[in-house]
């Protein structure tokens, strides 16, 4: 393949990013439509992130966000997980309860959209 | 409870009760010091005396602005004439002066009603206020605040020109001697200069001496000797005018009003009496009227005077304001023997001291005035403060700032200044006689119709002065500076000082409505307590041991995680702390908005029922320029937020540069 012929098939190629997202976003519902004891797949953007000291019960806890509302997401028994910062987006899934008198996920499914640096 | 208590062994007595410390020992600032150094100690609020004075020391008082117009009234009148009519001018100088004796007499016998009437505070201000109400009032306050600072400039500018007739080697520096005046004036009244008597008396005593000695010579020469008529055609003097074949009528009336109104500056001050009638001994008001008259009379006897040796002698002023037509008729009148010598410098002394105290006169009523329409909500709070020594130290600054202003934009030149003074006064003399007119309509008191006479005749003569001055002075040929400065100065000050008004009105209104039942209302049911981390260092932790003392509901560590792998390090960071016990909440700033990223998580701890407070640790630093090495993103995280209802803002100090240890793992 020539040098030019390469450029051209990368630009052919869409914005690989974008298409992950689509394809991660399918089969979610917006944040809004989340529905109290039902199992819910929702897609977002990690608003905040709590970070709990050594002392405190092991908690993971954060906001995720879309266009339409927040929920909470909780991992019990985890300080830190691998990936998940401010601002990551990512599609959990899980049965939807409540934490501090707010909807949230408990220890949800999730999938990390992939930082491309 | 003895019984309870422990049996304790006997070595150990119980601690003695001791007295407090008489003061509490913390480190004065390095400014504080300096002042301290500068303006003497601080005086006690009871240190606030009223000293009472004796008739002769309240004359040196209060006397000073007044009697000090005599150094310059003739000289002003002579320089309006004798570019235009010449010679004649000399004969027109006593009809004007006898013309402004008139006025003088009239404004005496209206003071001394106004004295009777107002024993306490009978300032233009005052009087204004309670007759008129407060607009009028605030047109006679800033038309005599105005004048307050013409009064300095025009007093310290003669001063000088007094100075450097009698040694013309510092003739170049008279600006720089001038200012030199108004700021040790000023730092004395910063100091707080009593308006002790013996400062006052000393010169006031001694120029009126020499202008007795002055009179007495000159005329006993001119009536009993040879008195030289001068020459009005010396080098350096002002042009002569041809006054033609007898007075042309339009243009010569033109002229001579114009060297009426700028004698007008002579009579000028009569009002300080009537500013300090409080000071005198009892019977107050009887005792100060009496001083007002026999000022008034010491002033027209002076005034004449002079007037008349100068309309013998025929001394023409210098275009440059120096030699003073005062000084050059003490050298003519004086000789030029050995006494003679002593007499002249004398003379110029005298001069030179009495005018630089009637500048002090202003720095005693200006702030005074001020801090009256301070107090009426018509200029800013900080006027009514009285400062390290007692005194409205702002007060005396706003004064000093505007007259060296002036003073050195007119270059220490009287004959510039003068144009611009005078109108001031009259306009507040018209005021407060006007006022003084309705006052006896409304009290009716005895003798209330002769008073009236008085008062309305003083008032029209005032009016009749001011418009004068108003149309004559009001941009004199060849000068920028003129009367009209005043005109559209004081509308515009005065509308300033209403648009002032409306906004503290409007304050204390909003502050004071229903104070009570906001007091009365319930406290909400949360406090959550939020503390901004940037980083984990020693201000975060002290941030955060203060946090803890609070024990909120909520108390959570909030960074906004403007850069990720800065976010990451710190999560990692808190989560190795052991015992800090309180969690970091790391949230999102896609946009790098730090401040908006702050506001939006504490709206949404705030739900109507809870207290937010923001904790900012805030680094305090030693030198103004360590300061300009940061930037000030903490103040303006604390603006912002502070708007929202019911979210508060505290900063934690941490001083850099001290022994300062905080107890992280309290």
């Amino acid at each position: 393949m020539t040098p030019l012929a390469k450029l051209r098939k990368r630009r052919e190629e869409p914005e690989p990013q974008v298409d992950d997202w689509t394809e991660m976003c399918r089969d979610t519902v917006p944040v809004a439509d989340v529905e109290w004891r039902s199992r819910a797949r929702v897609a977002g953007r990690v608003r905040s992130l709590r970070v709990q000291p050594w002392a405190g019960v092991p908690t993971l806890e954060g906001t995720l966000v879309d266009d339409t509302g927040g929920i909470s997401v909780v991992f019990l028994g985890r300080r830190h997980v691998p990936g998940i910062r401010p601002g990551t987006k990512m599609v959990i899934e899980g049965m939807v309860g409540d934490h501090a008198g707010r909807l949230a996920i408990l220890n949800p499914d999730y999938r990390l959209l992939a930082v491309h640096d | 409870m003895q019984t309870a208590t422990p049996r304790q062994p006997e070595s150990v007595a119980p601690p003695k009760p001791i007295p407090l410390a008489p003061s509490i020992d913390l480190p004065e600032r390095r400014r504080y010091r300096l002042k301290n150094a500068l303006l003497g100690q601080p005086l006690h609020t009871d240190q606030l005396v009223h000293e009472r004075l004796g008739k002769p020391t309240a004359l040196a008082v209060f006397a000073s602005d007044n009697l000090s117009s005599v150094a310059y009234g003739t000289e002003e009148i002579i320089t309006h004439l004798v570019p235009y009519i010449g010679l004649a001018a000399f004969a027109m100088v006593m009809p004007i002066t006898i013309a402004l004796l008139v006025v003088l007499g009239f404004l005496i016998l209206s003071y001394r009603q106004t004295i009777k009437a107002y024993p306490s505070a009978g300032g233009a201000y005052i009087v204004t206020r309670d007759n008129f109400g407060l607009l009028p009032a605030q047109v006679a306050g800033v038309a005599l605040l105005t004048d307050y600072v013409l009064t300095v400039a025009v007093s310290v500018a003669a001063g000088t020109a007094a100075l450097t007739s009698a040694a013309s080697a510092l003739t170049p520096y008279a600006v720089l001697i001038a200012v030199a005046f108004i700021v040790i004036i000023a730092f004395g009244n910063l100091r707080g200069v009593k308006e002790s008597g013996r400062i006052f008396a000393v010169p006031t005593y001694f120029f009126i001496a020499t202008m007795v000695a002055l009179l007495v010579v000159g005329f006993s020469r001119m009536f009993f000797g040879h008195l030289p008529v001068q020459s009005i055609h010396k080098p350096g003097m002002i042009p002569a005018g041809h006054g033609g074949n007898g007075f042309l009528m339009g243009a010569t009336l033109f002229v001579v009003l114009r060297a009426f109104a700028s004698g007008g500056a002579a009579v000028t001050g009569v009002e300080a009496i009537s500013n300090g009638v409080p000071a005198f001994r009892r019977p107050e008001w009887k005792n100060a009227r009496s001083t007002l008259v026999v000022m008034g009379s010491t002033l027209g006897a002076m005034f004449f005077g002079l007037s008349w040796l100068d309309a013998h002698l025929h001394v023409n002023a210098y275009a440059k304001g120096t030699p003073t037509v005062i000084s050059q008729i003490g050298k003519v009148v004086f000789g030029s023997g050995p006494l003679g010598h002593v007499l002249y410098f004398a003379l110029q002394a005298g001069t030179t001291l009495i005018l630089v105290l009637a500048a002090n006169t202003s720095f005693a009523d200006f702030p005074r005035l001020a801090s009256f329409h301070a107090g009426d909500n018509f200029m800013p709070k900080q006027l009514t403060k009285r400062g390290h020594r007692l005194v409205f130290s702002n007060g005396i600054l706003a004064l000093s700032a505007a007259s060296i202003f002036l003073v050195v934009i007119t270059q220490a030149k009287v004959d510039r200044l003068i144009p611009l003074y005078a109108i001031g006064v009259f306009t507040s003399f018209t005021l407060s006689q006007a006022g003084m007119a309705r006052h006896h309509i409304k009290e009716k008191e005895e003798g209330w119709r002769r008073g009236l006479f008085i008062n309305a005749t003083g008032a029209v003569l005032s009016l009749v002065v001011d418009v004068i001055i108003a149309i004559t002075k009001f941009k004199p040929a060849g000068a920028i500076l003129g009367a009209w400065v005043i005109i559209v100065l004081v509308p515009i000050m005065v509308y300033a000082l209403t648009r002032l008004n409306k906004q503290y009105e409007a304050e204390a209104a909003e502050l004071e409505g229903d104070a009570k039942a906001a007091a009365e209302a319930p406290i909400l049911r949360r406090h959550v307590v939020l503390v901004l981390v940037d980083g984990l260092d020693r201000s975060t932790a002290r941030a955060m041991q203060y946090a803890r003392t609070l024990t909120p509901d909520d108390l959570r560590a909030v960074h906004v995680a403007y850069d990720a792998d800065h976010a990451e390090k710190l999560a990692e960071e808190w989560r190795r702390l052991g015992l800090a016990r309180f969690p970091l909440e790391l949230v999102d700033c896609p946009d790098r908005r730090i401040t908006r990223g702050v506001l939006e998580v504490v709206a949404e701890a705030l739900d109507g029922q809870t207290e937010v407070t923001v904790l900012i640790p805030r680094r305090e630093y030693r030198r103004f320029w360590h300061r300009l090495l940061h930037d000030r993103t903490a103040d303006s995280i604390a603006s912002a937020v502070s708007q929202l209802p019911h979210a508060n803002v505290t900063f934690v100090p941490y001083h850099l540069g001290t022994e300062h240890q905080p107890e992280v793992h309290a």
